[in-house]
């Protein structure tokens, strides 16, 4: 079921909220599990054969994860049980992800959201093994696991934030204010994918269609259309994700905090799905960084920030790690090569981005808005959107096309779609100059993860007539675009 | 809290009102007026006839709205005629409402001819499926204009998600309404009420488009219960029902294949006009009407 269907908006939503909160006030354990069936119900719509496997991979992890704690005083069996757990989460993915095209193989359909769920289990077990986590509560583990409003695209869960909100008997009573936020935050979500994203995107699809046969103009457009179409549409279904669990009491962290304002590719990654740098820094980067400094240590090799400034020590403690980690995260993406040259584009951001920082001029250059707008951001944007490029084309192939298109080695020809210009001078705009969803909910809370404020507070929001007005009002307005709903870019991960 | 409770109820419920409204509007004659589709005018001029005495009443989907010329085939058979073709989706849907509603309030004609195309017959109407392409909308908007509960209910109990997504339909007509009535009035000039048919929409993309014949697939059981429903409805002592194929384009479609599909089915024996009279499979341009209108005049001679 997608978010911006009518089903999902006029049906399932209100039924699993007001179900939720008529359950709640006679039993908590009733309304988690109402949840966990209502989230089965939400992952079943789409396609009910893909429910036992879901089900089946929960009750696998779940069990992995009593193993774990069972084997406490024994560590080597406990490692080994970690690592047999995750290599058959890693088996089923590589099995649904990659067969099918390193293989060959038609018919084998993509389970919606299996990345996200089952990265959400490894760092499970992972934080299990390490640090005994206790949960024995399978409704609860399943609520984590499955809890709708992440379970497709994310934002991927950390338990140790999540399953203290399941067990707060606080979250289970009805709030108004947790209901108009939720409310307020789904509305303004659900208006960036369909009126900014999926209009966007006809351009951007024509484009990258046959990137061989478009001049210097459509291929810089159609990039920028699909810049602003991913943005909306990922961050789009965050801040509808965010929206709808804030509905049941339930914060989520946060997974964008306006990407296209970075001032740097390592500012970029830290506000770009945010979520999954935390996790790749947590379950990838970090051990990586370690292994590689215990190494050195264990060579009698200097290590730490010092030893940073060195070339060995920046490779080993920096660009091994980085390499490794968005390498991985960019063959996350797909099979395609395009996939891993994406990774690896932005693992050679990052480290220059690093060396800059380390080995760069020492004088702090004037941090002023104007440096900013000159160079700092453009520049980050540019190099993200060659990024894009890689991450969107069909092939590496396409994606060279296009770079090629760009620079003006094909001859100009005019695209037969009239370029979205109003609508991307307003995407840009609200990319650029706009506070972001959360900066404008910020007096309430609505995710886990606090924003800076925005310089002005003129668009904060408030539960007042005028902000109802105007969000009903845009409510009314999405509403004419849904009767024919589209995917989320990233169900296809 | 209170802000809270009170902005939450604006926000859910001025949507809701305005959802509702996109359910009552189409209710009333003004909505015909004000759309900027196509068949809603064509819809409602065929639910205005009263007190007329007509000898044929034509029923049926697009190829009918298109290809039957009345007057034209009065001069030929000498019978008077009423085209009351509708978009597919009403001949699926609701496939007897403009028909029940002609006989209610005008004179019953000696002929009722339920015309279609080979593919209305083997793809459309069998399936009766809630997505044939997108004028399911046609349906609701005839049922809830002129229908009454019950077929209300039945339209949306058959096609459930339709309840939502109508209004988001009315909705998104509504930044394109016109007000002023202006396309209205032009598609009624464009309507030839003299000859009594609709001629194709010359600014319809699909025009020359289509040059593939589609294959013709076996009939299924739900065309012809559907036939055999409509016969056994308005087959009385004083009016004859009949199904008539309209023509295939000629060499394009393959007429043995049709003739077999047809056979003991249709009234008339399955014919073909050549490929020029066509804008489309499915569809005659204003030559192709008055060609086929004169085949069809012919055909009911015998009923005279």
């Amino acid at each position: 079921m997608l978010f911006n269907s009518v089903e999902f908006i006029f049906l399932f939503l209100p039924v699993a909220v007001l179900v939720f909160y008529a359950l709640a006030r006679f039993s908590t354990f009733l309304a988690q599990a109402w949840l966990c069936v209502a989230s089965f119900i939400f992952y079943g719509y789409w396609n009910v054969s893909f429910v036992a496997l879901l089900a089946v991979s929960i009750a696998f992890n779940f069990f992995s994860g009593l193993c774990i704690d069972a084997l406490v005083n024994r560590p080597r069996s406990r490692m080994a049980v970690l690592a047999a757990a995750i290599a058959c989460n890693l088996l089923v993915l590589f099995y649904y992800k990659y067969v099918p095209s390193l293989a060959g193989i038609k018919g084998i359909v993509l389970p919606l959201g299996i990345s996200f769920f089952t990265f959400t289990q490894i760092g499970y077990l992972i934080d299990r093994a390490q640090s005994g986590t206790m949960e024995r509560s399978i409704v609860r583990y399943t609520l984590f696991v499955t809890f709708f409003p992440h379970l497709i695209a994310g934002p991927i869960l950390h338990h140790k934030e999540m399953m203290p909100q399941f067990a707060d008997p606080g979250v289970f009573k009805w709030n108004s204010e947790n209901i108009s936020v939720g409310m307020t935050l789904f509305i303004i979500g659900l208006a960036k994918k369909v009126l900014l994203a999926d209009n966007l995107a006809p351009f951007a699809d024509s484009g990258f269609h046959d990137p061989a046969h478009i001049g210097a103009a459509t291929a810089w457009l159609s990039v920028l259309c699909y810049a602003m179409q991913l943005y909306f549409d990922f961050s789009g279904y965050s801040d509808m994700a965010i929206g709808i669990s804030k509905m049941f009491g339930i914060r989520f962290p946060l997974n964008f905090n306006s990407p296209y304002k970075s001032r740097s590719i390592i500012e970029f990654w830290q506000r770009w799905h945010m979520t999954l740098t935390r996790y790749l820094n947590l379950y990838l980067y970090n051990p990586v960084a370690l292994w590689s400094m215990r190494r050195r240590a264990a060579k009698g090799l200097p290590y730490g920030p010092q030893a940073n400034k060195t070339a060995s020590g920046f490779s080993s403690a920096i660009v091994v790690p980085v390499f490794f980690t968005m390498g991985l995260a960019g063959i996350w993406h797909g099979a395609g090569l395009q996939f891993l040259i994406y990774g690896l584009l932005h693992a050679t951001y990052l480290t220059i981005n690093h060396a800059w920082r380390i080995f760069g001029p020492k004088k702090s250059l004037p941090k002023s808005l104007i440096d900013s707008v000159i160079w700092k951001v453009p520049l980050t944007f540019l190099a993200i959107n060659v990024g894009w490029i890689f991450f969107r084309a069909n092939s590496l192939g396409d994606a060279f096309e296009m770079l090629a298109a760009m620079i003006g080695l094909h001859p100009a020809v005019p695209s037969p779609l009239q370029p979205p210009w109003r609508l991307l001078a307003i995407s840009f705009a609200i990319a650029w100059l706009m506070p972001n969803s959360q900066q404008i909910m910020a007096d309430f809370h609505p995710a886990l993860t606090k924003v800076e404020p925005f310089w002005s507070n003129r668009v904060s929001w408030r539960p007042n007539f005028l902000w109802a007005v105007v969000i009903s009002g845009l409510f009314v307005v999405c509403t004419t675009q849904i009767d024919n709903p589209t995917r989320f870019l990233y169900f296809q991960f | 809290m209170q802000s809270h409770t009170r902005y939450m109820l604006i926000t859910v419920f001025s949507p809701l009102a305005f959802l509702l409204f996109c359910f009552l509007l189409p209710m009333t004659h003004y909505h015909a007026k004000i759309s900027n589709y196509y068949w809603d005018p064509i819809v409602e001029q065929r639910f205005l006839e009263a007190g007329e005495k007509k000898d044929v009443v034509f029923v049926g989907d697009s190829s009918t709205v298109h290809g039957i010329r009345p007057v034209d085939v009065e001069k030929v058979s000498g019978l008077s005629g009423q085209n009351l073709g509708m978009p597919v989706d009403s001949l699926v849907f609701t496939p007897f409402l403009a028909l029940d509603h002609y006989l209610a309030n005008n004179a019953a004609p000696r002929l009722i001819v339920l015309n279609i195309t080979p593919w209305t017959a083997n793809v459309t109407l069998a399936t009766k499926g809630c997505d044939v392409g997108t004028p399911w909308y046609s349906s609701a908007v005839t049922v809830l204009r002129y229908g009454n509960f019950q077929e209300f209910k039945k339209f949306f109990l058959k096609c459930p998600e339709k309840l939502f997504h109508f209004p988001m339909v009315i909705a998104k007509q509504v930044a394109s309404f016109d007000p002023r009535a202006l396309s209205y009035v032009n598609l009624m000039k464009f309507m030839n009420s003299e000859a009594g048919y609709v001629p194709f929409d010359r600014n319809n993309p699909q025009s020359l488009s289509d040059r593939t014949c589609s294959p013709y697939l076996p009939l299924e059981p739900t065309f012809t219960s559907f036939v055999r429903e409509f016969k056994q409805r308005y087959d009385t002592a004083t009016t004859k029902a009949l199904l008539y194929l309209n023509p295939a384009p000629v060499p394009l479609c393959d007429l043995n294949e049709l003739k077999k599909s047809f056979e003991g089915i249709a009234d008339n024996v399955p014919y073909g006009l050549d490929n020029r009279y066509f804008v489309n499979l499915r569809h005659l341009g204003d030559e192709g009407a008055l060609a086929n209108s004169k085949v069809v005049g012919e055909f009911l001679k015998k009923y005279r």
